[in-house]
């Protein structure tokens, strides 16, 4: 799973390229986040917008990924889509995560 | 007695194994897709995905194979899942409650897992569960004109987070 990671001050974006987080590649989403966090940014946002599936594996990947981050740092979700944020209401998940209601702009891009 | 369902609309065989579950979800969503029905979509992939992770993950975990079957009637998609793996321990489903019923809303450290059966039952209608010659059955209709927040889903914190 590839998921791009750019970071701006106390920032890190973290773009998830794929279409699904499910029970398929829920461990490698979790292991691949592991690195990605390694990046010390005390904010930590998670660009959902190109996944359209999430099941429980996926929502727990993300619970394990949330709690990796040391105290001190946070994950925030962004970009998500229909789906995504039905799964996270359904199980009162959005009232844990900070969520965005849109995805982070990509740097360097015009306006 | 679990009830039968004669002909349905879609019948699948896959092995159990997580990307022949993947496959066979896109097949049930096109069948959504192009039926027109009331039955979200969404909501019934991740149903099913639910109910055949948990087949793979906990009856099949050294293979097998599983079995689909849906049709829509007019109040949803009725559904009959069977599977060759083991059955469920004392013949009873889990309960299916929310991981952190009964907890202040956790902020920081909810549960990692536990929520397929609470999605399952909270989604879901007339669950129905038998196992005969070997072979596990799951019925359910996942209705029609359910939407996330609705249906029988109730919020498992002992104060609502507000």
């Amino acid at each position: 799973m590839q998921i791009g990671a750019e970071r701006t001050g106390d920032t890190l974006v973290a773009r998830v390229a794929a279409e699904r987080i499910d029970a398929a590649v829920a461990i490698q989403f979790k292991d691949r986040m592991r690195d990605v966090i390694g990046e010390p940014a005390p904010v930590v946002i998670l660009d959902l917008s190109r996944v359209g599936f999430l099941d429980s594996s996926g929502l727990g990947a993300l619970v394990a990924v949330m709690k990796l981050l040391e105290e001190g740092r946070r994950l925030e979700l962004a970009g998500l889509t229909p789906m995504v944020r039905k799964v996270l209401r359904l199980t009162r998940m959005d009232s844990v995560f900070i969520i965005h209601d849109t995805p982070p702009p990509r740097p360097g891009r015009a306006g | 007695m679990c009830p039968r369902h004669d002909d349905p609309a879609l019948r699948l065989w896959l092995r159990a194994e997580p990307l022949a579950v993947r496959a066979a979800l896109g097949q049930v969503r096109a069948m959504l897709m192009q039926g027109g029905g009331g039955v979200d979509p969404d909501i019934a992939e991740l149903v099913l995905a639910e109910v055949l992770n948990n087949i793979v993950e906990h009856g099949c975990e050294g293979g097998g194979r599983i079995g689909v079957e849906l049709h829509e009637d007019a109040a949803g998609l009725v559904c009959a899942i069977t599977d060759d793996g083991s059955g469920f321990p004392e013949m009873a489903l889990p309960p299916g409650g929310h991981p952190s019923a009964g907890s202040p809303a956790p902020v920081r450290a909810p549960p990692e897992g536990g929520y397929g059966w609470f999605l399952i039952r909270g989604l879901t209608e007339g669950l129905c569960y038998s196992r005969a010659g070997g072979r596990n059955r799951l019925t359910f209709r996942i209705p029609a004109e359910q939407s996330a927040g609705a249906g029988g889903i109730v919020s498992p914190w002992r104060e609502a987070p507000q």
